[in-house]
């Protein structure tokens, strides 16, 4: 059975956040908020939520490396900045020490009294927005592949690397789907590595989430992303389903046009592995 | 002109909320809360400031008829419980004498410097939350309508009664449309039925608040709501401009997608007709 590798400090696992900046990205989305913004905010939060959750009484522990991989124009590169620009992937800890900054922001809460209170809330900031060009996604799931296999490599044992990739139009440098499969392709012990795939489209049109076939699809381009896209498996569909997703066998990680909601539900399925279990 | 009578114990108005208590509305809002638990919160809330509003030197003065009606399965039925289950409507002096219990709650709120502090508060309880079922909507109108056409007729000089109705989904028993239509027909010599709607959150998207154009909407059901909502009069403009929104000619009290800060204001802003005149 796959992905049944409990992950420790001794057998960490890998999320890689594999992001679109091409210059469409900017497109308003109807609250007025470009795409990329909204998916910076969930990204930077996905990541504070990874770092909270290793950090225990005695520090962050390293439970998990996590990566993040930008690409547009003709760049594909970290999204890191600041301490952390050197590379793709960083252990967990060093990612908790190396923010680029750490902002205000405000937050409306429920007031426990029927009303609503406006809080301030502190948000760090590790990966910032920058959109230009084209859509170059063959080259970065190119670099995707050389990075995730060097990290297989290296860790045999651990629960496979979780690849969530974000993107919103035609790949302009030639068709990725034989890299994506060759990627899905590369395992630990454990299992081969998980490709999660979220498609948003500025046109709005009706969301599909998790769906079953490329049938419920209606461009050939998000069918394409449908069968680059992982199935669930059996841990990460129970967590969808109790999120009220429904959820059947051959649910596949892939969500074309979720609402906002979609999107950062996306990010939180996709980042849950199994828990962590030294103590 | 309509909307112009003053409230006073001697002519009083009626407020009804009509709440949609179907399976649906147990699912989450972004604040961790269900939807029905917050909005029995915001209700809760609603008639214990009605009633401060109504308190004078010389006790509550009855200036409102209050009730709740509550749809779910196949019927509607009374909202309030213990001895207020009696009738539909009931003076604010009733309501006041008779909350179902009185809870300590823990209110957060801002400090001046935005961070957060917990005050405990007295919170009476008249509405409790309840999710399980269909979408009764045809039938919880239908309730509205026998509760008003005999208080209309009771009352011909009033201010004319306001029909908060909040709901989430679609109605499974029927096309409410026309039955809105007979809601907001019924009439005192002030003018017609106010009929204001409220729809909920589905995901975490913005939402749309007194829009004054159909044409704004995507969503079929929400169009048919926004045509079921009366125009609002020039009180509630004035209180929702207070508020910061901003109110264009033609504005419907309506509104789509609301997340927890447009419920509460739409309640306060549906619930403060004219204030009452007598001394």
């Amino acid at each position: 059975m796959a992905y049944q590798a409990e992950i420790s400090r001794d057998n960490p696992t890998f999320f890689l956040f594999v992001v679109d900046q091409s210059g469409s990205m900017e497109d308003l989305t109807e609250t007025g908020r470009s795409k990329a913004n909204f998916v910076a905010d969930v990204l930077n939060k996905t990541i504070y939520t990874l770092v909270a959750s290793c950090s225990k009484a005695d520090g962050v522990r390293n439970y998990f490396d996590v990566g993040v991989l930008a690409y547009g124009g003709s760049e594909i590169k970290t999204g890191f900045g600041g301490m952390l620009a050197d590379r793709i992937v960083h252990p967990i800890n060093a990612i908790s020490e190396h923010t680029l900054r750490v902002e205000e922001r405000q937050k409306k809460m429920d007031d426990g009294a029927g009303g609503v209170v406006s809080l301030k809330t502190k948000f760090p900031i590790w990966f910032d927005p920058k959109n230009n060009g084209g859509t170059p996604m063959r080259a970065a799931l190119t670099k995707t592949v050389e990075t995730v296999a060097d990290w297989c490599r290296s860790h045999t044992t651990s629960y496979p690397p979780t690849i969530l990739h974000v993107t919103d139009g035609e790949s302009t440098d030639g068709a990725p789907e034989d890299m994506a499969n060759g990627l899905r392709e590369i395992a630990t012990k454990d299992g081969p590595a998980l490709l999660f795939n979220l498609h948003v489209t500025a046109d709005g049109g009706r969301g599909t989430v998790f769906p079953t076939s490329e049938a419920e699809l209606s461009d050939d381009y998000s069918k394409m992303l449908f069968r680059m896209s992982s199935p669930l498996p059996a841990h990460l569909a129970k967590y969808a389903g109790d999120k009220g997703y429904s959820i059947v066998d051959g649910s596949r990680g892939f969500i074309f046009n979720g609402d906002p909601q979609c999107i950062v539900d996306f990010f939180e399925i996709g980042t849950r592995p199994k828990l962590v279990a030294d103590r | 002109m309509s909307y112009q009578a003053e409230i006073s114990r001697a002519s009083p108005t009626a407020i009804l909320m009509v709440m949609d208590q179907s399976t649906s509305m147990n699912h989450r809002l972004q604040s961790g809360q269900s939807k029905a638990a917050f909005l029995a919160d915001v209700l809760n809330k609603t008639l214990y400031t009605i009633i401060a509003n109504c308190s004078k030197a010389d006790g509550v003065r009855d200036y409102f008829h209050v009730g709740v009606v509550a749809y779910s399965g196949a019927d509607a039925r009374n909202g309030f419980g213990g001895s207020l289950d009696d009738g539909p409507l009931h003076t604010i002096s009733q309501l006041a004498e008779k909350p179902l219990r009185v809870e300590t709650r823990t209110k957060k709120i801002a400090a001046t410097n935005g961070d957060m502090i917990e005050q405990s508060v007295r919170f009476p309880i008249w509405f409790e939350p309840k999710s399980q079922g269909k979408t009764a909507m045809c039938a919880g109108l239908n309730a509205a309508i026998d509760i008003l056409e005999q208080w209309c007729a009771e009352h011909p000089s009033a201010y004319p009664p306001t029909i908060l109705h909040v709901t989430d989904g679609h109605p499974s028993d029927g096309n409410p449309e026309p039955i809105a239509d007979r809601l907001k027909s019924l009439a005192t010599d002030d003018g017609g039925c106010l009929l204001f709607n409220l729809h909920l959150d589905a995901g975490g998207g913005e939402p749309l608040v007194f829009p004054n154009d159909e044409r704004a909407l995507k969503d079929r059901f929400g169009k048919a709501l926004f045509r079921m909502s009366s125009l609002l009069p020039p009180h509630a403009v004035e209180a929702a401009a207070q508020k910061g929104y901003d109110i264009r000619p033609g504005a419907r009290g309506f509104v789509f997608n609301a997340g927890i800060e447009t419920i509460a204001d739409f309640f306060d802003i549906g619930t403060r007709p004219a204030v009452a005149a007598d001394r």
